[in-house]
């Protein structure tokens, strides 16, 4: 069991740490980003239940409490980085007024009304690479307050690029004409997407989905393709060959324990779909990873 | 024929300051020194011995200095962001996001652009 916790003098921090099983009911006091390296954690709040796995992660509002839980035969690697209302204050006037004002009004106190939808969002782009990065200064146990002050700052800046094209701009291109409409539609979508990531090794239907994203099968259809440019389905089947890719790369699993695992029926659709998606066979790029 | 490209050059006044440059804030090397006749003039800078890209700086007697843009690899351009800021080098851009990655800039003494590139490979499917 391993544990690294560090508070910067913003008052953000970082928190990593490496364990087989936990459980505890949590406060949080501030803006909290959940990613896990390796395994599973399992988030419970306002009466819902999300499982954080490496291709996704999770924000918690401040004030949100939690319960989480890790239960595995594996150790699971996991992250909270912790951002303060200060600094989000900080954040938000910069993003929010121009240079000028800036200059004028230096001590402007309004608190910050940065308010995230608390869902699983797809870990990807420069967040990822980022992330890379404060891994090995964890690793690396580098001892330099100034560089994981820049990393966090660029971790927030890294989240609201994925909070824009996956919430804001999922938003735009909806066909509905209230904005107000657009927002309902892809707070429920969400819930779609939440179900889909934490459901994805079961054999889970449309008419399910659609039950626990409060759409109906049609609406969830026409408008999960509008917003996300894909059906449930091929999400469904992107995130099952992600954390098929994901078991090929770091585990010792055999391919058909993989198609189980991730919820796949049988092995050649596997084969034949993973193919197409990563352009080379499971028991080729296994064998590539271990040359 | 082969077209590897061994160096990178710009053009400097003073070769003092520019090596100085060059070797505190970017951990080049200087390894030579070459007189090509009696208006130009080389300083060979490279990272390792066995670096395959190295820099020249090029001194000319007879032509006005032109400016240029040197591109250099960074793993991780946030860290290097942070040392040359302890290092005290002046003038460093914010880090900037592009399709190509993560770059900041800042100028040597004969204001060559230096910029440092993080370059990413946005692919989703290596996560």
């Amino acid at each position: 069991m391993e544990t690294y916790f560090k508070r910067l003098k913003n008052n953000n921090s970082l928190y990593q740490e490496t364990k087989r099983y936990s459980h505890g009911d949590y406060q949080n006091n501030d803006l909290t980003l959940k990613f896990v390296f390796s395994g599973t954690r399992t988030y419970k709040f306002s009466r819902k239940e999300l499982v954080v796995h490496p291709d996704c992660f999770l924000i918690i509002n401040k004030n949100t409490d939690f319960e989480s839980k890790i239960e595995s035969n594996d150790y699971v690697q996991s992250l909270s980085i912790s951002f303060d209302s200060k600094f989000l204050q900080d954040m938000e006037r910069t993003l929010k007024r121009p240079a000028a004002y800036l200059l004028e009004n230096l001590k402007e106190e309004d608190p910050s009304s940065f308010h995230f939808p608390e869902t699983l969002l797809p870990l990807k782009s420069n967040l990822l690479f980022n992330l890379h990065h404060i891994k090995n200064f964890v690793k690396n146990n580098m001892n330099d307050d100034h560089l994981l002050e820049e990393y966090l700052h660029h971790t927030f800046i890294n989240y609201l690029e994925i909070f824009n094209q996956d919430i804001l701009q999922a938003e735009e291109r909806l066909n509905c004409i209230k904005q107000h409409t657009k927002a309902e539609v892809v707070k429920r979508l969400n819930l779609a997407r939440d179900f889909i990531y934490c459901n994805y090794n079961k054999q889970i239907e449309l008419k399910s989905i659609a039950e626990n994203s409060c759409l109906s099968v049609n609406h969830l259809l026409r408008t999960f393709k509008q917003a996300f440019g894909e059906t449930p389905h091929q999400f469904l089947t992107k995130i099952r060959l992600k954390r098929a890719h994901h078991l090929i790369k770091k585990s010792t699993y055999s391919i058909n324990e993989i198609v189980n695992t991730v919820g796949f029926e049988c092995p050649s659709s596997f084969i034949r779909l993973y193919r197409s998606y990563y352009n080379c066979t499971p028991a080729k790029n296994r064998k590539q990873l271990i040359d | 024929m082969s077209n590897v490209i061994r160096y990178a050059s710009v053009y400097i006044q003073n070769e003092t300051e520019s090596i100085s440059f060059y070797t505190q804030y970017l951990k080049f090397t200087f390894c030579e020194n070459v007189k090509l006749g009696v208006d130009e003039e080389w300083w060979i800078l490279r990272k390792d011995e066995r670096a395959e890209t190295g820099i020249i700086l090029i001194k000319l007697s007879t032509k006005a200095l032109s400016k240029s843009t040197l591109i250099l690899h960074t793993h991780d351009c946030i860290l290097a962001y942070c040392r040359l800021r302890e290092a005290g080098a002046t003038e460093l851009s914010t880090p900037l996001y592009s399709s190509l990655g993560l770059s900041f800039s800042f100028y040597d003494p004969n204001g060559n652009k230096i910029m440092l590139l993080e370059e990413r490979k946005y692919n989703d499917l290596e996560i």
